[in-house]
């Protein structure tokens, strides 16, 4: 800015624009008084709306990546063994042969 | 983020009042068009001002708002010019050995063109700087400047020519 430039600023900032009317500010101190400021509960009640949604998305995130096996535990594995050969133990198809051996009539006897 | 503390609205009014009303004749038929655009937009201004981040500019903004909105609305004028006396049509208070002069430079300023002539009134009267006018009206601060700059050299020529015979 050149001082020319500044000297005509001041020239210009010298004239003093008119004031408000009287009436101007009545009507603006009319307004004010006729009605409230709005209340801030619209934006509360955004806020907490986001808030909760946050919330429940971080809820929901945290079960989808929590592992299914701990979610569910399996049982532990059941593992078929024999029993070791020439042991008392009954082994699978005793008892069905033990039934087949009473039902059929000796030839013998 | 002066005026924050400022928290009375006659205040803001007293301080801006005079600054306001110059800016909003700017964008209004009227004068009686330019106190609705400034009764309309302080209230809206006051109304809103938590939410602004810089209040200054936001309630230049306010009120360049509410008098382009009155300017959409024709009825509301026409009512007010019948209902209301006509007001003086100087938006300056002038010292009467100054008359002639500044019955120019007012004259020169309303022949600008609206963006350069907002930002001389801002920045003149309403002491805002380039940054905060920048704000108000969604500009950077180099074409706020540059518009000052080529308002005042216009100004001063127009100024000038008149004096010149």
């Amino acid at each position: 800015m050149t001082d020319k430039f500044d000297r005509f600023a001041a020239e210009l900032a010298a004239m003093r624009p008119r004031a408000l009317p009287t009436s101007l500010v009545d009507r603006i101190d009319a307004d004010l008084a006729a009605a409230p400021e709005p209340s801030r509960w619209p934006d509360r009640f955004l806020l907490s709306a986001i808030a909760s949604g946050a919330i429940a998305a971080c809820v929901i995130v945290a079960v989808l990546l929590k592992p299914i096996s701990q979610t569910f535990p399996s049982p532990p594995p059941v593992l078929a063994t024999m029993p070791p050969a020439g042991s008392d133990l009954p082994r699978a198809g005793d008892f069905s042969l033990a039934v087949a051996r009473a039902e059929t009539p000796s030839l013998g006897l | 983020m002066h005026d924050r503390d400022t928290d009375h609205w006659q205040q803001w009014l007293d301080r801006h009042g005079p600054a306001l009303l110059l800016f909003a004749r700017q964008w209004s038929a009227t004068p009686a068009d330019a106190e609705d655009a400034v009764q309309d937009g302080f209230v809206r201004f006051w109304r809103t001002r938590e939410a602004a981040r810089d209040l200054l500019p936001y309630l230049y903004t306010c009120v360049r708002s509410a008098a382009m909105d009155l300017g959409r609305g024709q009825r509301r004028r026409m009512r007010r010019e019948q209902t209301t006396d006509r007001r003086e049509a100087s938006a300056f208070e002038f010292p009467a050995e100054q008359r002639e002069r500044e019955a120019a430079i007012e004259v020169a300023l309303s022949q600008l063109p609206g963006d350069q002539r907002e930002v001389v009134v801002m920045k003149i009267w309403g002491g805002l700087t380039f940054a905060e006018i920048g704000e108000a009206l969604g500009v950077s601060l180099s074409t706020a400047a540059s518009r000052y700059r080529y308002a005042l050299t216009r100004l001063e020529q127009e100024l000038s020519a008149e004096v010149s015979p």
